[in-house]
């Protein structure tokens, strides 16, 4: 990096001036900051211990095998007449996008239905409205208790417990998707209404409208592009997790993946991966494009003719607008397309019925039978509360919670705090050489001096390998990384957190990034003109302005791990999921696995409290 | 008597804005409001549009004290007044037909509502159409509204009020944020329709210049309370400048 001669006075001058005038308070606050975290880490490396020696390798060829990946079965031994791979894979592949588009098409309405009633921005003000606001506030409590409910248990375990429950028909798959997903988009919806600026929403007002009108006419349309974007960001996450059913017995892809892994068909399980990735990738896509056409005007490309009537040059106004083309045709095309998902019949297309043809009977013997199991032991034959059964129960669960749950509870947390670390302190690294205004011959167009064309070359190729491995790492599923890196490192905590830290420095180098991005530029241009290097402009501008925002999202990402974390100890680590598991295959005892499951519910609504909390007065510097 | 304020007081908190105002503006009056920064120009306004309801005195507005009246009576005297901020309170990413049509919402009810977010009739669309050709942007009628300059915007907004056929209009510091020239033309557009509709005329403004050219009525105000209200053609030059004297401890 290109420094002025005057570049070490310049800096040292900077020093001074921020020790005498940024005040001691805030610098001390970002330091302790990352002392804290690097003190958190180093208490959860020491409870999670080191990790255990890698097994003997039969494993081995599994990284070669990605540079050959097959379109051909590797099995030797097929049955005649067996679905050839290719075949089997792009049908895998379809179920994985069809249950997806199934899943969103009911979690959309249902969230935006939900959001509604979390949001507050319609509620009516002023003297006359405090009988309206008392009745609202507990419909509002209720609302978004439900809402955290529905997205603190993983899908995947809404996945179990519906089979379970339901049976094995693919819209049991799609509402397993489909309820935690709701309760997000629900509350991501509320709070990108709530925190719109209501300029027009009061001017309306002023105007007469009654604050439903106001409502649906200034901050609907004004929220419309955040929550598309969403939209299509929480679509690529289902893709994500629709794959990852497959670990569970649903016919995604993540089925193939783990058969091909357990008989060490390397080949076979790159082509999978591949396939996998190349779809999310092209909707991850997608996704930045359309938020870059919703945020901005779109160019003008036909002039308007001069017309002789007013309703002929309205006809035209409105023919030759500027408009860009990309919503429009994500619209149709994903309403075609949940159609087919819907209905694959009508176009003739060969798919398994959503809901498999079982009399009614059997369902809802089923549905009694496991709610019967799901209750606790001592409450089955005393379900009020009689002989002392409630007594028995606390009892139970505080059996469970002395010889599991609290080991669990705190191995849980150990990983995703420490994975959440891992991933920040590298994002921190990384970051600045995939953003678009440092990494680049002449840093926010700031001219720095004759370079040659190698150099621009260099540049370039840094922002493009680093923004190719943040996508490339959020790409893949957090299960499918601690599923192969279990298989490659042996049974313990570590590859489970590097899994978690893999994807999520995915998601903090976007996440992150943008708010790099987003930042006013001319406080770090000042630092440039005046000889500052790229490095000393992150340090000193960049990373004080954007710390507060890294933070904010730092805690959004720490909530998602700790949900992912309880589910990733399914693959045998001792964590809530590794109960859940347990009991659930060895014991069938789906009492002891609802514990499980709500301790890791009561953990992630503390977990989100404690997020809302912090973010909240975190804003408020 | 189309705004009428008797002994009006108005308190922020311990800070009083507005001190023992007296005033009456008769319906289709032309009035500007003069002051510094601070002085309480916007307070005033708001107070007149119904936002506030002042801490002390009456504010009658077409014939009604305001905060007599019930929450239904409230929207329909609303709706006949047309107060345009100073941000503008524009939805920015929605065309300038949705825009205007927003400034109709207090007349239709709650279906309309919906039906207009998917459907504009031709009727409607006509009405905006007209209202931007006399504000001078027709051609801007699909197009993004934060794709228009501050200047354009602020005829937008101009259209909007109209949409409403409003009996009053009061507008916050319309020529603040734009060039001289297109200050004057805006003024000059805001005291024609006043004329040619008959519509109550209240605009804030700094330009002491521009109001006594277009404005027949020039009030000045400092510190919250009114130092002069006078035609501009008797207004004298000590009156003017001590209204805008930055004293020294008065940091603005």
């Amino acid at each position: 990096m290109g420094k002025s001669p005057l570049a070490p006075l310049v800096s040292e001058r900077l020093q001074q001036t921020s020790r005498q005038h940024l005040g001691k308070k805030r610098i001390n606050g970002r330091k302790i900051t990352i002392l804290v975290l690097f003190a958190l880490l180093a208490g959860c490396i020491h409870h999670l211990g080191p990790m255990p020696e890698r097994p003997p390798g039969s494993t081995e060829g599994f990284f070669k095998a990605a540079l050959s990946p097959t379109l051909t079965d590797q099995s030797q031994s097929l049955p005649d007449g067996a679905t050839p791979f290719s075949n089997r894979i792009l049908k895998e592949l379809a179920t994985t996008l069809r249950y997806s588009f199934i899943a969103m098409s009911m979690a959309v309405p249902a969230g935006l239905f939900l959001g509604f009633f979390a949001s507050t921005a319609w509620w009516p003000s002023g003297a006359n409205a405090t009988l309206s606001r008392l009745l609202l506030r507990p419909l509002h409590l209720a609302v978004r208790t439900t809402t955290t409910l529905m997205r603190s248990v993983h899908e995947l375990i809404w996945a179990i417990l519906l089979l379970a429950a339901l049976g094995h028909d693919p819209m049991t798959a799609c509402i397993a998707l489909a309820l935690p997903f709701t309760g997000t988009l629900a509350k991501v919806f509320s709070e990108i209404i709530d925190e719109q600026i209501a300029l027009a929403h009061a001017h309306a007002i002023t105007s007469g409208a009654s604050p439903l009108q106001a409502f649906l006419a200034t901050l609907i349309p004004q929220s419309f592009p955040d929550m598309a974007t969403y939209t299509l960001y929480r679509f690529e996450c289902s893709l994500r997790s629709s794959a990852v059913l497959g670990f569970v017995g649903i016919e995604t892809i993540g089925l193939s993946i783990r058969k091909s892994f357990e008989n060490n068909f390397y080949n076979e399980l790159w082509t999978e991966l591949y396939l996998l990735l190349v779809v999310i990738i092209i909707v991850d896509i997608m996704g930045a494009r359309l938020r870059k056409q919703l945020n901005s005007i779109a160019p003008r490309t036909k002039n308007t003719p001069p017309s002789s009537s007013t309703a002929e040059r309205i006809k035209s106004l409105k023919a030759t607008t500027p408009r860009w083309k990309m919503p429009r045709i994500l619209l149709w095309a994903t309403l075609l397309l949940t159609l087919i998902s819907w209905f694959p019949g009508a176009l003739g297309i060969p798919a398994d019925q959503l809901v498999k043809d079982s009399s009614h009977i059997d369902r809802s013997q089923r549905v009694s039978h496991f709610i019967t199991k799901l209750t606790p032991q001592p409450l089955r034959e005393n379900p009020l509360g009689q002989n002392g059964s409630l007594a028995e129960t606390a009892a139970w669960a505080d059996n469970l919670w002395q010889t599991n749950g609290k080991e669990a509870l705190i191995n849980t947390l150990a990983m995703a705090t420490a994975a959440v670390i891992i991933s920040a302190l590298l994002a921190w690294l990384i970051i600045p050489w995939g953003s678009r205004a440092i990494a680049q011959r002449h840093p926010l167009e700031v001219y720095s001096g004759q370079t040659s064309q190698l150099t621009n070359i260099l540049w370039k190729s840094y922002g493009i390998i680093t923004r190719l491995f943040f996508i490339l790492s959020r790409a893949i599923p957090e299960y499918i990384y601690a599923y192969l890196l279990i298989g490659i490192l042996g049974i313990s905590a570590w590859p489970l957190v590097f899994a978690l830290a893999v994807h999520n420095l995915g998601i903090l180098g976007r996440l992150w990034g943008e708010v790099i991005e987003n930042q006013p530029t001319p406080a770090p241009k000042q630092l440039l003109y005046t000889g500052s290097s790229r490095l000393q402009t992150y340090l000193h501008s960049f990373i004080p302005s954007s710390f507060n925002r890294f933070l904010m999202y730092l805690f959004y990402r720490w909530e998602t791990c700790v949900r992912e974390a309880t589910v990733l100890g399914m693959l045998g680590f001792a964590s809530l999921g590794l109960h859940i598991q347990l009991a659930r295959s060895f014991s069938r005892a789906y009492d002891e696995m609802l514990y499980y499951v709500l301790l890791g519910a009561a953990m992630i609504l503390i977990g989100d409290l404690i997020s809302v909390l912090l973010r909240r007065s975190l804003k408020k510097q | 008597m189309s705004l009428k304020l008797n002994h009006l007081s108005h308190s922020f908190g311990s800070h009083r804005t507005l001190r023992d105002i007296e005033l009456a503006i008769d319906t289709g009056e032309q009035v500007a409001l003069i002051g510094p920064s601070g002085c309480g120009k916007t307070t005033l306004l708001r107070i007149l549009g119904t936002q506030l309801m002042p801490t002390q005195g009456t504010v009658r507005q077409l014939g009604t004290n305001s905060a007599d009246l019930s929450a239904k009576d409230l929207k329909t005297l609303r709706t006949k007044i047309a107060f345009i901020p100073q941000h503008l309170g524009l939805v920015p990413n929605v065309s300038v037909l949705r825009n205007i049509l927003n400034g109709g919402l207090g007349k239709t009810g709650l279906l309309s509502a919906i039906r207009q977010m998917l459907y504009v009739t031709k009727a409607e669309t006509q009405r905006v159409y007209q209202l931007l050709e006399r504000t001078g942007i027709s051609e801007k009628l699909y197009d993004r509204t934060d794709s228009l300059s501050g200047g354009q915007q602020q005829r937008v907004a101009i259209a909007r009020a109209l949409y409403q056929n409003p009996e009053v209009i009061l507008a916050d510091e319309p020529t603040s944020a734009i060039d001289p020239a297109r200050a004057r033309s805006l003024i000059e557009l805001l005291t024609q329709l006043s004329q040619e509709e008959n519509i109550t005329l209240a605009v804030s403004m700094h330009n002491l210049e521009l109001a006594k050219a277009y404005f027949p009525r020039l009030i000045g105000l400092k510190e919250g309370t009114v130092k002069f209200d006078t035609p501009p053609a008797k207004l004298k030059a000590e009156q003017s400048q001590d209204l805008y004297l930055i004293k020294p401890q008065d940091h603005g």
